[in-house]
Formats: C-alpha cells, sequence, structure tokens
C-alpha cells in the first residue's frame, strides 16, 4: 500500500515537473502492462494444466535433485518456449519448486527464459545481426548452466534458502483462504478446521519450515 | 505465430481439463489465481516505477555515454544500465542496434543486452519475495558476473 502511494506521488511529481517525461512514463507503464497481459494469462493457463495434469511424482522425477541430465534438457526445453519477461516465470518456477523441482532446475529454467527466448532469435538476428545472435546463443546456453551449478552448489536445497531459526510456525486464520495446499502437501504438519487451516503438529510443521512458508499462496504461514 | 501456437495448446488443454477433471480444474484455477494475485500487486507497482525512471532517464540517452567512455567504462555503464532496466525483447534488440550504429563497441553493445535480460535489479523484489532473499542475491550477481564475461567474449569472437 506504501509502494502505491509512492508510485502515485512520483508520478504525480513528474506531471508537474516535467510533462512530457510523465506521457513518456504513463506510455511505457503501459506497454508493459500490455506485454504483461498478452503473457500472464499464457503462464495461468499452463500452471493450471499443469496442476490439474502433472502428479508431483512426474515433475520429481523430471526436474527433481535426481533428474540429472535428463533433468537439465526437461529445464532448458519448459525455459527456452518463451518470449515473455523473465517475471513471468517466477511463479511457474515456484510451482515447480514446491512440487520437487531442484534448485539447478529451477535456476536454469528461469536463465532460459531470460535469455534463450527461441521465439525471438529470429528478431535477434534481424536486428542486430545472425553472426551477433549466432555467437550470443553459442556463449549464453552454457553460461546459464554453468550459473545454474553454481548455484545449486552455494545453495544446495530450497529449504536452507532464508528462515534459519527454528521457531514454531504458525497459520494466520485471518489471511488464510482456505485452499488446502498446505493441508494436502504436508498433511502430517497442517490440516484444515473448517475453512482455515491451522498447525496440527508443531514437530512435522518445524521440519516443513520454509517449503510451507513458501507454499502458501497468501503467505498467511510465518514463523510465530 | 508461435504465440498462436501456445494459446490454442493452452485453451485446448484446458477445455480437455474442464470436461474430464472438471472439480479438479476448478480448485487448480482458483489456487493459482489466489497466487497470481498476490504477486501481481508488487509487480504492478514494479512496473509503474521502472517506466518512470526510464521515462527520466531513457535507455537511448546513455548512447553517447557509451560511445564516449571506451571499452572498459563503457561496459560497465552498459551493464549496470542493462541490470536496471526492464524492456520488452522486441524493444531491447532495435535499442541495440542504435548502441551500435552509434559507435558503441561490442562489448559495451553486448553487455547491455546480455544483462538486460540476465540481471533483473527491477524484478528483484519479486524474485526475492518468490524465492527468498539469498536465492535472489546469488541468482543476480552471478548473471551478472557471467553476461559481462559473454560480452568481454564477443568482443573477442566478433
Amino acid at each position: 500500500m506504501r509502494g502505491v502511494l509512492l508510485a502515485v506521488a512520483l508520478f504525480f511529481a513528474t506531471g508537474l515537473l516535467q510533462p512530457a517525461v510523465f506521457t513518456d512514463a504513463v506510455s511505457r507503464t503501459g506497454g508493459y502492462l500490455f506485454e504483461m497481459l498478452t503473457v500472464m494469462p499464457l503462464v495461468f493457463l499452463f500452471m493450471v494444466l499443469i496442476e490439474v495434469w502433472v502428479p508431483r511424482q512426474t515433475i520429481v522425477a523430471a526436474l527433481g535433485e535426481r533428474s540429472g541430465f535428463r533433468g537439465l534438457l526437461a529445464a532448458l526445453a519448459v525455459g527456452s518456449l518463451s518470449a515473455g519477461p523473465i517475471y513471468a516465470a517466477f511463479p511457474l518456477a515456484a510451482m515447480l519448486r514446491d512440487k520437487g523441482a531442484s534448485v539447478f532446475n529451477v535456476t536454469l529454467i528461469l536463465g532460459a527464459w531470460a535469455v534463450i527466448k527461441v521465439p525471438m532469435l529470429a528478431n535477434e538476428a534481424r536486428f542486430l545481426g545472425g553472426a551477433f545472435m549466432g555467437t550470443r546463443w553459442i556463449l549464453t546456453v552454457p553460461s546459464i548452466i554453468l550459473l545454474s551449478l553454481v548455484v545449486a552448489r552455494l545453495m544446495p536445497s530450497w529449504e536452507t534458502s532464508d528462515d534459519r531459526e527454528d521457531g514454531p510456525l504458525a497459520v494466520d486464520a485471518g489471511a488464510c483462504v482456505g485452499c488446502g495446499r498446505c493441508a494436502s502437501r504436508f498433511a502430517d504438519a497442517f490440516e484444515m478446521d473448517g475453512a482455515v487451516a491451522r498447525v496440527r503438529d508443531e514437530q512435522a510443521a518445524r521440519r516443513q519450515g520454509g517449503e510451507a512458508i513458501t507454499l502458501c499462496p497468501v503467505g498467511a504461514i510465518s514463523r510465530a | 505465430m508461435v504465440t498462436m501456437v501456445f494459446w490454442t495448446a493452452a485453451l485446448g488443454g484446458l477445455g480437455i481439463s474442464v470436461v474430464r477433471r472438471r472439480s479438479q480444474t476448478k480448485e487448480a484455477f482458483e489456487s493459482v489465481f489466489r497466487t497470481m494475485c498476490s504477486m501481481a500487486g508488487g509487480l504492478l507497482m514494479v512496473l509503474a516505477l521502472i517506466g518512470l525512471v526510464l521515462a527520466w532517464v531513457p535507455p537511448a540517452s546513455i548512447t553517447g555515454v557509451l560511445v564516449r567512455a571506451g571499452t572498459a567504462g563503457g561496459t560497465l555503464v552498459a551493464a549496470l544500465a542493462g541490470g536496471i532496466t526492464l524492456i520488452p525483447a522486441f524493444a531491447a534488440f532495435p535499442l541495440v542496434g542504435t548502441f551500435l550504429e552509434a559507435g558503441t563497441g561490442i562489448v559495451p553493445a553486448s553487455a547491455f543486452l546480455t544483462t538486460l535480460t540476465m540481471v533483473g535489479v527491477a524484478t528483484f523484489p519479486l524474485e526475492s519475495r518468490t524465492f527468498g532473499v539469498r536465492y535472489a542475491l546469488l541468482r543476480n550477481a552471478l548473471s551478472f558476473v557471467f553476461a559481462v564475461l559473454i560480452a568481454v567474449l564477443m568482443g573477442v569472437i566478433l
């Protein structure tokens, strides 16, 4: 909310000081919104399809810790199909992470999504020349693989990401929307109490830690 | 063209899902929708702010700086500018083309393009909220390093 006020205030100030800049800013932001609206619904639909049709075991097998070289190829495939901005990949990558994709593969998906852009290659060649495009491509693909390896080496698992403290978890009943993901994914730790979730077993919840916190789509789970 | 293929596949898939697994599809729809909504707010703000920043300092305005700065300085400026900039891919290529035509070296021009796509200072808040601060820092910092390396190598090769 505070951010929104800040943004509005800055736009307003710009409008007063430099109307031409204001118009440019509005048109740029409009362009970004347009781009977002053309990409996000597609990402949304694919996330729904994955949620409905692709069981967790398949994702773990294809993109999990032990997926090996096949996982690498799968990650590259997922990422390369996009032409959208990298932020469009975040919800999709996060969902795959929640379903068992490894740090390496998620990072590779993000990297591939950002730079490979198969649909955009022709465009790049047109403006910058085939040699430029080809060279960049040949250098970038191994780079993102290497980069993902380094990230995975430095951060071997998702759970060790942020919440190092071992505090007890709690569900904010006011924020909870009753989607049931926590209760179905971590059935030993959470359970549904009518329309909201609650911690069922302190120990089990503590063990799930960070994963449960990031799993909740509305952020109702946190360290008490 | 490619988007059409994706849309057809997505909508077709959705149709099948609604027919074969109706309630599951409905639940999935709601769940994904909530996730998207919680991300949307922060994202919209970032887009607005970046639009404003780039209106004040348009990427094209650094062309002069890039041409004058020489390889090392120019690469640094280009890499930093690319990191904070957020523009659609189809707009990025003509822009880099402009840099090259104006006399920017291959290395700074490539550095701008590689950091533009690989590093996201603008998207950092969203990324750290989704994957954790440590992860976001790691990925972006390493991407910056690799992006500059790629640019340097492009200068050597091309």
